[in-house]
């Protein structure tokens, strides 16, 4: 069926091609009016620019602001000219398990009834939250959601969500979340009829010790972020509403734990979920762009202008810059933006010190993973994924990094345990 | 920019609106967004003209910048719009009736995040190689072949019942 799909998709997408509209009367002057307002935008934001170096000048803070790396320009995550050297080398690394033996941690490949699984979350020592994969002809994780102590047996389902009437196959979405001794997450589902109609995702939450799952909201038609977070009692989410393009509108959403009404959350608008469970940032290129802690209210600068894309913990944004494949990552302090000399879609983890990613090998028919340690410096990487070997697995979605062993186990490196 | 550079980039976009258009309506599912899309880019484009054309390949910048400006900018505001304002009736109906049933197909990749759309745009459109589109997205080949497997996936599971539902109820 995969050939018969892929050579329609080519014979479809060539014959919409055909039947697009040509451009309108209109189509030029529109171009020349968008460079306009982008020229106007950028003007603006170089005024602004020195005016918060006039401000910072005058509160007496030269030395952090006289160093050549501390300040990127606007628009220019890789910031002055000590940023755009390469800071971190891919010859500099070492295999992962040489760098931190602890934070390794191997599991059988598959669970005890022959079910592949992503792996969740390691929530202590050998107890593993996991999500057991579809079958064989799908790809990722189903909506099924365990607890897991291979050393003891089998694992305990802590809510499978039953299909909906008209929904399709049902999916894990994005990252759950533990907390307040609950997990939760999301899954996704396909329209099998109506498909205009949009999206359908629902919020699910169980108890760790023990008792039904239960479903606490279903959103449809809006397009919610792939990550949800437990803070203060309530379940959180970002909702996209999205009106026009150009017009980024999220909001932030919450349900109690224990059920109850979805509300919105108070100035939570123009916010999005981190990965960092507890914390948002503001969405897109909003300005000024800020970190907000969700447990306590506080807020913090963040400065990721200039990122076609980015995640950001509490210290550290690390993104890409447009037309260079070489992630940066910038301290929140200003302190440092640093450059790898290597290709690798880089994210942040569950320890604010480190980021992970997958990495191209500049040679060889394989990709990678790789760890960094923030805070000391320290490059480590996982083996190759070859073609060959590849799985599909999602486990940069649960910022942990896994791998398949020859032996039929499975290593994962939990970037928590990680000193 | 001077007013040969103006003449210059108004006579490449003048030549080049059309391919584009066509790319970013494969790209987004839908004629307002792809003008949106080109548009944007072309006005890029015109902000780098002179350093980009004197490279050589300034459709190259552009289609580039259209492909991760779908997805990275605007990703997170996903189907919502595009689900809810399908083509127009009167061009749609009438092109895409001659693609033979295949209208199903059309509708189950609007139904596909921005970045797994991308990836079989670049792949099964521009017929480029996994390598390419990575570079092309910022993205680790790796990622492609995931977002790939996943969009496949996810047709193989829609593709049967839209093909069939959705084409009769739009012609209805």
């Amino acid at each position: 069926m995969t050939a018969k799909l892929e050579s329609e998709l080519i014979r479809t997408l060539a014959a919409a091609a055909d039947v697009a509209p040509g451009p309108a009367a209109t189509f030029l002057d529109q171009v020349h009016g968008r460079q306009r307002q982008r020229e106007r935008r950028r003007a603006g934001l170089v005024v602004a620019a020195a005016a918060a170096v006039v401000v910072t000048v005058a509160a007496g803070v030269v030395g952090v602001v006289g160093r050549t790396t501390a300040q990127p320009q606007p628009g220019s995550p890789t910031g002055g000219p000590t940023a755009s050297r390469t800071l971190m080398r891919l010859a500099d690394a070492r295999p992962a398990e040489q760098v931190w033996p602890e934070a390794l941690v191997t599991l059988p490949a598959r669970l005890p009834d022959g079910r592949a699984y992503t792996l969740i979350r390691i929530l202590s020592g050998r107890r593993f939250l996991v999500a057991a994969k579809l079958a064989e002809g799908h790809s990722g994780p189903g909506g099924e959601v365990l607890l897991w102590e291979p050393d003891r047996g089998s694992p305990r389902s802590l809510g499978n969500p039953a299909t909906p009437p008209g929904i399709g196959t049902t999916r894990l979405f994005g990252r759950p979340d533990v907390g307040d001794g609950y997990v939760a997450w999301a899954i996704e589902g396909e329209r099998e009829v109506d498909a205009d109609r949009g999206e359908y995702q629902e919020i699910w939450v169980a108890p760790l010790a023990g008792g039904p799952a239960r479903r606490l909201a279903v959103v449809e038609r809006a397009a919610i972020e792939p990550i949800v977070h437990i803070v203060d009692g309530h379940v959180y989410w970002a909702r996209l509403e999205a009106s026009h393009y150009d017009i980024p509108g999220p909001a932030l959403f919450r349900v109690p734990l224990s059920g109850g009404r979805v509300t919105q959350v108070p100035g939570g608008r123009g916010y999005v979920l981190m990965r960092m469970p507890g914390w948002a940032n503001t969405f897109g290129d909003a300005t000024p762009s800020r970190l907000w802690n969700l447990a306590d209210g506080t807020h913090r600068p963040a400065d990721y202008r200039g990122f076609v894309e980015y995640e950001c913990s509490p210290s550290w944004c690390v993104g890409s810059v447009e037309g260079d494949r070489h992630w940066v990552v910038r301290r929140l302090d200003g302190g440092r933006t640093l450059r790898v000399d290597f290709v690798a879609r880089l994210f942040t983890s569950y320890n604010e010190n480190i980021v992970m990613g997958l990495l191209e090998y500049p040679v060889a028919d394989g990709d990678g993973r790789v760890v960094w340690d923030l805070r000391t410096g320290q490059l480590g990487t996982g083996p190759p994924i070859t073609n060959a070997g590849y799985t599909g697995d999602t486990s940069d979605a649960m910022s942990t990094l896994s791998w398949l062993n020859p032996d039929g186990t499975m290593t994962v490196l939990d970037p928590r345990a990680i000193a | 920019m001077d007013g040969d550079g103006l003449d210059t980039l108004d006579l490449f976009v003048r030549n080049r609106a059309t391919a584009l258009l066509r790319y970013g309506y494969v790209l987004t599912g839908n004629p307002h967004d792809a003008a949106d899309l080109a548009q944007e880019a072309l006005a890029r484009l015109g902000s780098r003209w002179r350093r980009i054309s004197e490279a050589g390949d300034p459709e190259a910048y552009v289609r580039t910048t259209m492909a991760r400006l779908h997805i990275s900018r605007w990703r997170r505001l996903r189907r919502e719009r595009l689900v809810a304002e399908p083509p127009d009736r009167g061009y749609s109906e009438v092109g895409l009736a001659r693609i033979d049933g295949d209208v199903g197909l059309w509708h189950a990749l609007a139904a596909l995040p921005a970045r797994q759309r991308a990836v079989l745009v670049l792949r099964y459109y521009e017929q480029r190689s996994d390598q390419e589109i990575a570079a092309v997205l910022g993205i680790a080949r790796v990622t492609v072949r995931s977002q790939a497997a996943r969009a496949l996936d996810k047709l193989r599971a829609t593709w049967p019942n839209a093909s069939a539902g959705t084409l009769t109820g739009r012609t209805a």
